[in-house]
């Protein structure tokens, strides 16, 4: 059969039952948009969380009472350490002075808390670093007398890897959960189509038309309502993005040293219109059986 | 002598107890005008029914066009409906697709070229009388032509065999007239026609070979008028 004039069939169609179509698009596009919503906040999170921390740190508190030539000489071991890029002393005094230029003047008075911090060395790592060498690196640093306590933020790190795991996890599942639920929606816009078009499907059948011939407007249908409802989230995004995200960047995005969010990559598209052409391709699935069973 | 389109061996048809046809035997030659007639619930529709291939025999055996109906698959079937047209009494048109369109349907379903369909399409609509009315939609139509359009619909493919189930019940006199001038034009170009009605008026004014069923049997035939 000529696939343009089934594709002109399902066109038909559209017109002819526009609220049907229109709910599957706009349940499609619903779904869509907040698997869209979801996939701009994990991709700026991740963005975030790289931006705060580009190259891991590590943080050594020295013992009371070292003078130059201790810090000096404990210096140079850690710098020779393997893993180790810089070694960077910083007094309490410094320390809290960096602290009052972040949050203003007015906030923070180093006098008040100065007993609270001791003298540190700020360590900078290579980013080849992995979690096995940064347990080593921090066991071996410990050990030495000077050193109070380390702290590389393993704990954070372990965090923020965790919370990434559950991110992606709860993006699976809530994909997993759109499209099975959004395909039985879908699905029911498809059998009710298929119930109002039962007389002309039967007519059809009695001129002789194959099951494929029948079909194949329906597929159409899918695809197009698939490809439409994408549309339709792309373009919410983008004015929700236009709306809040560069006013939210513009006000707020210099405090997390970003000059704006980001959106959707290409690839988290091409994944939205798959999920989109895939719910309504499960919705194209159940006329079959409904026509495969008559 | 021409071959059999049709041959009915023995056919009975059963809905649970009840027996719509019963032994029923009897065979249409090629070009042949043949009236299926009986009052209702003689089993005239189940008869055609059974040579559509809408319906499987409960007994017997019925061949169409070398084609055994039992042992027709599923897949087979479309091919097999292709070969037969059926003039329905409710006309059975899409009301979204214009008189063209309609028509056009059993050429569509067989991927025949757009010109061929465009060729055959006109020159059926203007053997049934309608050959300005392409554009119009079958809502537009009185009866009559509606009638008109099945018709064309159901020989545009050029079927050896056309089956038509009341073709004139829901017409006045005067349609009903010219659709069976038609039915008569149609048969004299080769198809094997056959009629169901209980229109004894028009089986009078156009007289061909009757079967008639009553009960499901056949209770006359007089085929040898017409040998």
């Amino acid at each position: 059969m000529r696939p343009l004039h089934s594709l002109r069939r399902s066109f038909q169609d559209f017109r002819r039952h526009p609220w049907l179509h229109g709910l599957s698009i706009v349940t499609i596009a619903i779904s869509l948009l907040i698997l869209g919503v979801f996939l701009v906040v994990y991709r700026n999170f991740v963005h975030l969380a790289d931006h705060a921390s580009p190259t891991p740190i590590g943080t050594a508190y020295l013992q009371e009472g070292l003078n130059e030539l201790e810090v000096n000489n404990l210096s140079d071991r850690i710098l020779g350490m393997e893993g180790v890029r810089d070694v960077e002393f910083k007094t309490r005094k410094s320390v809290l002075e960096e602290l009052a230029n972040f949050y203003g003047d007015s906030t923070v008075d180093p006098s008040g808390v100065e007993g609270f911090f001791p003298n540190l060395l700020e360590i900078h790592l290579r980013e080849t670093v992995n979690e096995h060498s940064l347990k080593r690196l921090a066991d071996q640093i410990s050990s030495f007398p000077e050193v109070t306590q380390v702290d590389f933020a393993r704990g954070w790190q372990a965090q923020f890897k965790r919370l990434k795991n559950v991110m992606s996890w709860i993006g699976l599942a809530l994909m997993a959960g759109l499209l099975l639920g959004c395909s039985f929606i879908i699905a029911n816009f498809m059998g009710m189509r298929h119930q109002s078009r039962r007389r002309d499907i039967e007519i059809i059948h009695l001129m002789g038309a194959s099951r494929r011939y029948i079909l194949m407007p329906f597929l159409w249908e899918g695809m197009l309502e698939g490809l439409m409802g994408v549309g339709v989230a792309v373009l919410a995004l983008i004015v929700l993005n236009s709306v809040f995200l560069v006013p939210l960047a513009k006000q707020w995005g210099g405090m997390a040293g970003i000059d704006q969010f980001a959106f959707l990559s290409p690839s988290q598209i091409a994944y939205m219109v798959g999920t989109g052409l895939v719910m309504a391709l499960i919705g194209s699935v159940t006329v079959f059986i409904r026509i495969r069973e008559n | 002598m021409s071959a059999s389109v049709v041959r009915l061996f023995q056919v009975g048809k059963r809905y649970s107890e009840r027996y719509a046809l019963k032994n029923v035997s009897f065979s249409l030659r090629e070009g042949e005008f043949v009236y299926i007639t009986g009052v209702s619930g003689a089993g005239k529709s189940t008869l055609l029914k059974l040579l559509f291939a809408m319906e499987r025999p409960s007994e017997g055996q019925v061949v169409v066009n070398s084609s055994d109906i039992s042992r027709l698959g599923k897949r087979a079937l479309p091919g097999f409906r292709q070969r037969v047209g059926f003039v329905f009494q409710d006309f059975k048109l899409l009301p979204d697709l214009t008189v063209f369109d309609n028509v056009a349907l059993p050429l569509d379903v067989r991927k025949t070229s757009a010109a061929d369909v465009e060729y055959r399409v006109n020159g059926v609509l203007s053997l049934v009388g309608l050959g300005d009315r392409g554009n119009d939609y079958p809502t537009s139509l009185s009866g009559g032509e509606q009638q008109r359009v099945a018709i064309a619909r159901s020989v545009v493919s050029r079927p050896s065999l056309l089956l038509a189930d009341e073709p004139t019940g829901n017409l006045d006199s005067r349609n009903a007239r010219e659709i069976m001038s038609l039915f008569r034009e149609i048969c004299s170009m080769g198809t094997t026609v056959c009629i169901a009605t209980h229109d004894e008026f028009l089986m009078n004014e156009y007289p061909a070979r009757k079967i008639e069923l009553e009960q499901g049997t056949i209770l006359s035939d007089n085929r040898a008028e017409f040998l």
